[in-house]
Order: structure tokens, then sequence, then C-alpha cells
């Protein structure tokens, strides 16, 4: 082959690169990193100046991989701030930082850049052929990276950060670590590119350098790849089709009013009760939780407990704080003061994920699944959650047959046996809801938090569904939740709480709060009493 | 001291071209969520127009009608042909489709009206200096902190005045409802492009000017500071935007004496941008978001 | 003056209303009521053009307007207050008002102006005050007025008493008495069944996107027992779970 077909090949096997770890940032886990050839360029402007002064290849090489590399998670923090357009934008700052910089630096090189970078003692082809290699380890660790847990827990973040986070996956890690890997990788191909040209200068990594950053990003936006999703944009777009469900037999479960073992316990975490006594630790306490939006007190001083085993429905007026109650439970929102404990832990401080990972689960009123995942793989994903704690660990492993068969389980048992290779934006309303209860499942809660699950669903799909989450209480899985629907609540709750403009008025059990006059008043008004002006 | 005034003017002669094409940025943000990178090619075009019309009439003045004219035209052309088609898809769709259009039309320039660029044939301006308390500024520098502000001033005098300009911003504000009261929001749209890309065209229209010089990549840098720009001022605001423009121009002058041995001009201009971003994610005016 | 006949719809897929019939007379208050989630928003959407109709007809004054875009309907007499105001915070209460009118003449706007005014004093007083910046109660009045600037035949309320504390809302309430008396004709969703009652003539009961009851107010004031069919499922398990739990607590 000649000079020229060799020198080809070397900037393409450059471009794979490129694009290929940028895929890994932007596909992957859908961070909208435009700046990737500033760490190209950090990384050949590293080799250079060390291949200059006199190191080896090999050590140039990783020194190149290691500066673009700790500029990658500088920039990693970045994003966990940034919204994605602003990270945009910043991360162009961020080119033009660096060409910025290195041009005025008289000990780089200045405008001049570096030449005579000495010779890696491959000659020209040899260099080409490093290359190609290297482009095609990078391609293997790429798909590596994807079938590993590791990718799985990136497309999660990608797909939905918030989704992310309520199956116990740490989003700021899993974005660390992905700037850092794709950024080191960028800054490898840098420093062989210096060794190729022998010489670099400031203007090759510019932000529109003469191959085009763009390029890159398109590629790395290629479909088939991992795409990267607007995650607001995605929750927005809701449900397709509805599937009109024909009336089946109300099938009411034989349970007692008493919390029951069921014989299927989960893990060690599900606790046998037959009688609630003060000698165990509460599956959750609020205690005087309060905060305040604007001037607001949305909530203000609720303090409740709820036994392990129980079933508890939280109801109220439009209005009244329940969806912000359990969002402070979950961890979304900081309450201003008060404190939450699970199951004796006080994890007032902690983020969902965390808490996740401590036996909570919860389901959210409108379902937001991972929707470039089918069914299956959503309930996979979360079955692995233990895996997925720690994004390096996560690498490690590959195999899922196990955390599949589990998923496959707990499809059947709320009922969507038949749809576990369905790519989720083919579902209804109704096993949508469903899908999100296994995915609850599947992170072996003690408690669940439900939010609205019957909404949007009709009168015999919402009894059936009621009727699946009396089963799942009756496994001894806590269960509280947040609903409209009177009739259904009443039918499976053993206790209500009724919320009012961000109090409790009233806790026992259902008989003994629809005849409370003070929660008829919070639902009617109290119009009858005010006299029109 | 006189060094350091100088530097102010600099920097608010800057500041004020800044603003011109900045806050065609933030309009189109403000109401689609897009960044509009492709906003450069407008500029340029501008600048291009004014150069070719004023050399074949003879008038400069003629020049730069022609070219805010064609602009608001090609604006508005960018906004149906190629936004508007990709609205129901995520906003970096239409972004990346705007930085490619921005890259087909500079080689669109390159092959038009070739790689060396064009200048003006007679331009008097640039040269014509003018002694303002002890500071010497040439025509082109006034002209462009006389009309930038007389442009930003009719601006917020249309939009807090005049009904059109009122139902703009509910538009802006609560699409959905505004169109419950009759605000038309494609007008809207097509008003929104068409005065921002007048704006740029202005803009591009006094840089030739000040230069005497036109070129394919001219919009290129000064398109991702508008950018930095509309981030700083918190996207979506226009006061912000105004501020960040102006802060933007001072900063670079001001920078250039302390950093420019370890930075270049535009260097500065991200540093700043960053550096605020650190300390406030939302942006100099930006609302916090939950 | 308004008729939907078998109207559905919906966004996407979603069946949020399905073939719902009801008929508004002239000069009547008409209370949409019932739980969360049942298609009472959606169906005031619809009406102004926002929420697309998979099925059945919108009739405005004889005419059939199903088919009219969003942006025409307040020149056609229909003027909207909606769920949660909804109000342009970055603009003041003038210009609020301004948007208000933006269907009519400006010639007529000072003279619609004062008369919102003179109904809401208050605005007068706030005029240049940012909408975002006042309390609920003064929104809501806002939320008026800016629908009376379009000169409505028809106006539409979503929600009059949600987030008010109670003396705003017997301001509300009897601003809108005063509506009523002008001629105006009212549909009203709202939360607050018992002081909507008080003021409506006919009353329709929506659950999950289909009518549970739907007949004049007096009806539904006698009848007690419709608080679980408000606020529960209508259907049969829901009445019967009502009067089980009826006869315990009692």
């Amino acid at each position: 082959m000649s000079a020229y077909a060799y020198s080809v090949l070397a900037i393409m096997g450059i471009n794979v690169m490129l694009a290929v770890s940028l895929n890994m940032i932007t596909g992957f886990c859908g961070q909208f990193s435009l700046g990737h050839a500033a760490f190209y360029g950090a990384g050949a402007y590293a080799a250079a100046f060390l291949a200059a002064a006199g190191s080896s290849v090999p050590f140039s090489l990783l020194a190149g991989a290691v500066v673009a590399g700790a500029l990658g998670v500088i920039v990693g923090f970045a994003s966990l701030r940034l919204r994605h357009d602003f990270l945009a934008v910043t991360t162009i700052g961020v080119s033009f930082l660096f060409v910025g910089f290195v041009r005025k630096q008289p000990w780089l090189g200045a405008e001049m850049g570096i030449s005579r970078i000495p010779s890696s003692g491959l000659g020209s082809q040899g260099n080409a052929l490093l290359i190609v290699a290297c482009a095609l380890a990078t391609i293997a660790l790429s798909i590596y990276v994807n079938r590993s847990w590791m990718g799985f827990g990136f497309r999660a973040v990608g797909d939905d950060e918030d989704t992310a986070r309520s199956i116990g996956i740490s989003v700021s890690s899993y974005k660390l670590v992905a700037f850092t890997l794709g950024t080191a990788i960028a800054g490898l191909a840098g420093g062989l590119y210096a060794y190729f040209t022998q010489f670099i200068v400031p203007d090759s990594f510019g932000f529109r350098d003469a191959d085009g950053d763009g390029r890159h990003r398109r590629h790395g936006l290629h479909p088939g790849r991992g795409r990267s999703r607007n995650r607001a944009y995605a929750a927005s777009r809701n449900i397709p089709l509805y599937q009109r469900v024909p009336a089946a037999d109300l099938w009411r479960p034989s349970h007692s009013r008493h919390a029951l073992c069921a014989g299927r316990a989960r893990g060690s975490r599900a606790r046998c009760i037959t009688q609630r006594t003060g000698a165990m630790n509460w599956a959750l306490e609020v205690e005087a939780a309060a905060i305040h939006f604007g001037g607001v007190q949305a909530i203000a001083g609720v303090s409740f407990l709820v036994a392990p085993g129980d079933m508890a429905g939280l109801i109220g007026p439009n209005g009244a704080g329940k969806t912000t109650l359990l969002r402070i439970i979950a961890g979304v929102l900081k309450p201003d003061s008060g404190r939450v404990v699970l199951s004796g832990i006080d994890v007032t401080g902690w983020p969902t994920a965390r808490r996740i990972r401590h036996g909570l689960a919860l389901t959210h009123q409108i379902a937001r699944p991972f929707r470039s995942m089918t069914a299956l793989e959503n309930v996979t994903l979360a079955a692995g959650h233990r895996l997925t704690a720690n994004p390096f660990a996560a690498l490690a492993r590959i195999a899922r047959s196990a955390q599949q068969a589990r998923a496959r389980d707990l499809l059947a048992k709320v009922g969507l046996s038949g749809e576990d290779d369905k790519p989720v934006t083919a579902l209804p309303l109704g096993h949508l809801k469903r899908l999100e209860v296994a995915r609850a499942l599947a992170v072996d809660p003690s408690l669940i938090l439900l939010d609205e699950p019957l909404a949007g669903l009709n009168h015999s799909e919402a009894a059936r569904f009621v009727d699946l989450i009396a089963e799942i209480n009756n496994g001894g899985i806590t269960t509280i939740l947040v609903e409209h629907n009177l009739a259904q609540v009443m039918r499976v709750c053993r206790r209500l709480l009724v919320l009012d403009q961000g109090r409790i008025i009233a806790d026992a059990a259902p008989e003994h709060v629809m005849a409370n006059p003070a929660v008829r008043e919070a639902y009617l008004g109290s119009g009858r009493e005010h006299a029109a002006a | 001291m006189a060094y350091y005034i100088d530097l102010a003017f600099n920097g608010l002669v800057f500041g004020c071209m800044y603003a011109l094409m900045a806050v065609g940025l933030t309009l189109v943000y403000g109401l689609l969520r897009i960044l509009h990178i492709a906003h450069a090619a407008v500029y340029a075009f501008g600048a291009y127009i004014t150069v070719i019309v004023a050399n074949t009439t003879g008038s400069i003045a003629i020049g730069m009608l022609a070219a805010i004219a064609a602009a608001t035209l090609l604006g508005m052309a960018i906004y149906r042909l190629l936004y508007e088609p990709l609205l129901d898809y995520p906003p970096y769709v239409a972004m990346i489709a705007s930085i490619g259009l921005l890259v087909v039309m500079e080689d669109g320039f390159r092959i038009a009206f070739g790689e060396q660029g064009l200048t003006f044939a007679r331009n008097p301006y640039p040269t014509q200096l003018h002694d303002i308390a002890g500071l010497t500024a040439n025509t082109v520098q006034i002209a462009i902190i006389a009309l930038s502000t007389m442009c930003l001033v009719l601006l917020a005098l249309f939009a807090t005045r005049t009904r059109i300009g009122i139902g703009w911003r509910a538009t802006v504000s609560d699409p959905r409802i505004a169109t419950s009261f009759g605000v038309d929001a494609i007008k809207v749209r097509y008003l929104n492009f068409a005065i921002g890309s007048a704006l740029a065209a202005l803009g591009g229209a006094l840089i030739a000017l000040l230069n005497n010089f036109v070129e394919p990549t001219m919009g290129f840098v000064v398109s991702y500071k508008a950018l930095a720009i509309i981030v700083l001022g918190g996207l979506g605001s226009l006061q912000g935007t105004l501020v960040a423009s102006l802060a933007l121009g001072l900063t670079e002058s001001y920078g250039t004496i302390f950093v420019g041995r370890f930075l270049d001009r535009d260097a500065i201009a991200f540093l700043f941008l960053i550096a605020v971003l650190l300390v406030r994610p939302q942006g100099l005016a930006g609302a916090r978001t939950a | 003056m308004l008729r939907l006949e078998k109207m559905s719809c919906g966004y996407g897929a979603i069946r949020a209303v399905r073939d719902l019939s009801i008929d508004v007379p002239a000069g009547s208050v008409f209370a949409l009521l019932g739980p969360n989630g049942a298609g009472k928003t959606s169906t005031i959407m619809a009406i102004m053009g926002h929420t697309p109709i998979h099925a059945g007809r919108i009739i405005f004054e004889g005419r059939d307007i199903t088919a009219e875009p969003a942006v025409r309907r307040v020149e056609l007499g229909i003027a909207l207050v909606p769920e949660g105001r909804r109000l342009f915070s970055d603009l003041s209460v003038e210009e609020n008002l301004t948007v208000g009118g933006y269907s009519r003449p400006a010639a007529r706007d000072a003279l619609n102006r004062a008369k919102v005014f003179e109904l809401f004093p208050i605005l007068r007083e706030r005029r240049n005050q940012l909408a975002g910046s006042m309390s609920g109660g003064e929104q809501q009045m806002l939320a008026m007025g800016r629908a009376l600037m379009a000169e409505p035949r028809l106006m539409l309320i979503d929600e009059l008493s949600l987030g008010l504390m109670p003396k705003m809302v017997d301001v509300c309430f009897s601003a809108l008495e005063a509506l009523r008396r002008s001629g105006l004709t009212i549909v009203l969703v709202e939360q607050n069944t018992a002081r909507a009652l008080e003021i409506a003539d006919n009353v329709c009961i929506l659950a999950s996107g289909s009518v549970a009851f739907s007949g004049a107010a007096a009806t539904v004031r006698a009848d007690s027992s419709l608080f679980e069919t408000f606020l529960g499922s209508s259907q049969e398990n829901g009445m019967r779970a009502a009067h089980e739990t009826n006869s315990h607590g009692k």
C-alpha cells in the first residue's frame, strides 16, 4: 500500500476513536458534550510535550490519556449541575478555552505548536497500524461497555435520569465515569495523532477543526449505537395505543384486616408480623415534616408512623400536599424541617437513589419507563440494582440471566407475561402502570410508595390494578398509596390518612374517616357557612 | 487613565455588536427553546449583501437597507424550512441541523463570493476620526453605539407599548393561553425570526464597515460568543442578554490586559462564561429550575 | 347556547372524555363536577379548541365549531379562565388585560378595561404590578378580567376556588353572580361542590370520562348521597362500597 493509503487509514482510525469515545458520553449517557476536540488536543499536547522531552512512547501516550481524562472529570462535574443546553454551550467554551490557552503558551510552542516530535520508532506504516489497532480496541471496548451492566446503567441515565434514580442508580457517578472514559480515549487518540504527524498546532483542535468535530458528533448520534434521549421530552410524550380491556370479573382477595405473612418473603427485608408492637422498627416514620414553596406552606408539620406490612391510603382534596409529602418521603424534595426514618434508619438527608438501595421503591403518577428498552429490559435493569450500585463493579459484569429470570417472574406476577420483549412505547397505559410496579418490586423493597396508580385507568382496569396492589401488600411489603379514586381505596386500604392544606386531619380505618365531618368539609368546602357577600 | 477609558469604549462597542447578535438568539430560544446557531450565517449574509449592494449602487445606506430586508426574509425562511419540521423532535436535533446549515452557508459564501472575501469599493468611515471628550473614535464605532442603542430602545418600546408587542411577550410566556385570546402563535414566530435576523444583519453590516472586510467564516466566532452571552444572560431573558453582552464586551477588553498573556480574547470570553456558570448554573438572570 | 353532541376527545389515543352530550342554555350557569382525572379540564380545553376531538360535535350559538382552529374561538365569543389561572406572569396587570382584548377592536379597549376595573377595583390599584407577584385571589380576579376583555358571550371557568382563601372565594363567586345577572352564559368547573351547586342552574357530573349524572342543580342539592359519587367511581362497585361503609359508619 502507498504511504497515502496508510495516512488515510490513520486518519480514519483517529476519527473512529473520537467518534466512538464521544458516543460513550453523548450516545450512551445522553450528555451533550460539544467540546470533544479539546480533550483530543489535550492528549496530543501532553504526549507531544513529553515526547519532545524524551519520554518513551507508551508513557507519553498514557500521559495523554490521563491528562485528557482529568480534564474530562472536571467537565463532567460541570455536567452534573448544568442543563443540556447550558452544557452544550459550556463544552463549546471548553474547546475555545483550550485553543486560546495553548496558543499563548510559549512552553507549548504558542502559535507554532510543537514540531519535531521524536519518531515513535515504528515508521509511518507502523504508526498507522498502531492507530488502527487502537481504533479496533476502542470499538471492542465500546461493545463491551454496552453489553456490561455499566452500559445498561448508562442507557438508563441517558433515557430518564429520574427513573434511573428510582432504581438506585447514582446518576452523578455514571455521568462522571462516562466523561472520564470518553475523554481519556480521545486523549489517547490525540497522542497517537501527535506521533503520526510529528507536529501539532493549536488550530487542529478547535471547535471546528479541519475534519469537523461536527462529524464526530453526528456519528456519535448515529442510531443503533445507543441514542441520546431528551429526558424531559420523553417524559412529556405520553402513551400510545389505548386498548379497551373487557370488564373482567372482579376478584376480591380474601385477606383479613391484619397484616399476615404470605409465605413469600422477599429477601431479608420482609418482615412477618401478626400484630403491631413497639419492639420492632416502624417501616416508616415521618416526624414533623414541613416544607414551603415561595411563601406557601405546602406541608405544615406532618407526623405519622407506618407499621411493616401496613397498607395505607393517603387522600385529600386537590392541592392538599399529597404528592409533595410523597416526594419528601422519596427524597426528591428536601423538607425544611422534620425527619424521615426508614426501618429505623434516618434517611432525611439521603438522595433518592440511596433510599432505593435501602429498601424503598416508588412508582410515578405518569408512568415513566426507559423508552429505549423493552419491558423485560426495564425490569431486568431494576433487578440488577445491586450490580448497578457501583459503576465500576457494574463494568465487570456482563451476565444478565439471573436478573432476566427474576424479571420474567415479576412480569408474570403483574400480569404482563406476554409482553416481555415489546418495546415499552407499544404498551397501553394500564400495562405501563403494571410495568412500573414490576420495576418497583424488582428492587426488593420493604416499602412501596405509589403515586396515583389508578389515574387514567377505567373502572375495571382500576379494580384489577388495586387487586394486584393488595396482593403485593399481602406478600409483606408495606404499601402507601396516594389516590383520588376513593371507592377503590376504601376497598383495600386498612388505614386512611387524610391530608388537607398540608396537615393530616384524619388517620383511621376507612369507615371512620369517611364519616368524619372534618373530612367531608375538606372535600366539599365550607361554602354553606359563608353567606354570599 | 485615557488608556482605560479607551478600553471601556472599545468594550462598549463590542458589547453593542454582541447585543445585536445575541438578541436574535435569545428571542428564538425564548420562544422555541432552540439554539439558533445558524444565526451566524444570517449575520454574515447581512454583511455580504451590504458590501455587494453598496458596491453596485454606490450607496452604503442602500446596501444596509437591502441587507436588512434580505436577511429578514432569510431568517423567516430558515424558520419555515429548517426548524418548523423539526419542532416535534428533541431540541438538540434542531441545534445540530442549525450547525449543519451554518457549515453549508459558509461554504456557500466561499463558493459564491470567493475564499478571499470582499471589501467595499468606497468606505471612508473607519478612517474618519472624531475627538469626543478626549476619546478618539471613528464614525463606524459611533454609529455602532448609536444605532444599536436606538434599535434596542425601539424594540423595548415595541414590546411594551404596542398590542402586537404585548401579544408577542404573552406568547413567549404561555403560548397556549395566548392562542386562546386570539394571538396567532405562528405569526409570532415569524415576527421573532424577522426581528432577530434584521438586527443580526445590521450587526453584520456595521462590522463590515468597521473592518472594511467580509469573509466566509466571519460569523463563526461571534456566533458562539453570542451563544455564550445568552447562556450567561439566562437563556431567554432579554434583559439578561443585554447585560451579559455589555459585561462580556467589557470583560474581554479589560481581560486582555490582565490575562492576555495566558489566554487570547475568545478564550477569556468563555472563561468568564464558565466561571459565572459555576457559581450560578442558571445564568445571570435566569430563574432557578427545580 | 352551547351544545356538545357525543363528544369524545383526548391526546394521542387516550380517550379522556367519551360520548359526552351536554346542553347549556343561554344566560345560565352550568356546573361541571367530578373527581380528578374525570375529564373536566379536557372538556373545557376541547371547547377552546386545544384538546383534539375524536368524535362528536361542538355547537355554539347554532354553529358547528368543531373544526374551528383554537386561535379563532375567542372571536366567536368564547373566553377562558384557565385552571390555575395561567396568567402571563412576566406581564403587568394592564398588559394581561391588553392580551385579553386582543381579538377586539382597539377602540373598545378603554371601555372594556373600565368595566373590568369597576368589577374588580383592586386591579386598578395594582394595574402596573407584575401578574406573577400578586396573591391568589387577585390573580383569579385578573384571570376573570382578562377573559372579560374579550367581550365573551360564553365564559368557561376551570376551578375558580382552587387555592383561594374563603374570603376571596366569596368575592369571586359574587363577581360570578353579577356576571350572570348581566346575561353572560357560564360553564363552571369547580372542586368546591357546595359553592358550585349554590350558583348553578344545571349540573353535569363526570367520572372517568363519561357522564354519571346530568340534570338540574336543585336535584343534586337535595340528594346528599351523591357525595360518594362525586369523589369515587360512579359505577356499581363504587356505589356498593359507599353504601357498605355508610352502614358501618353509622
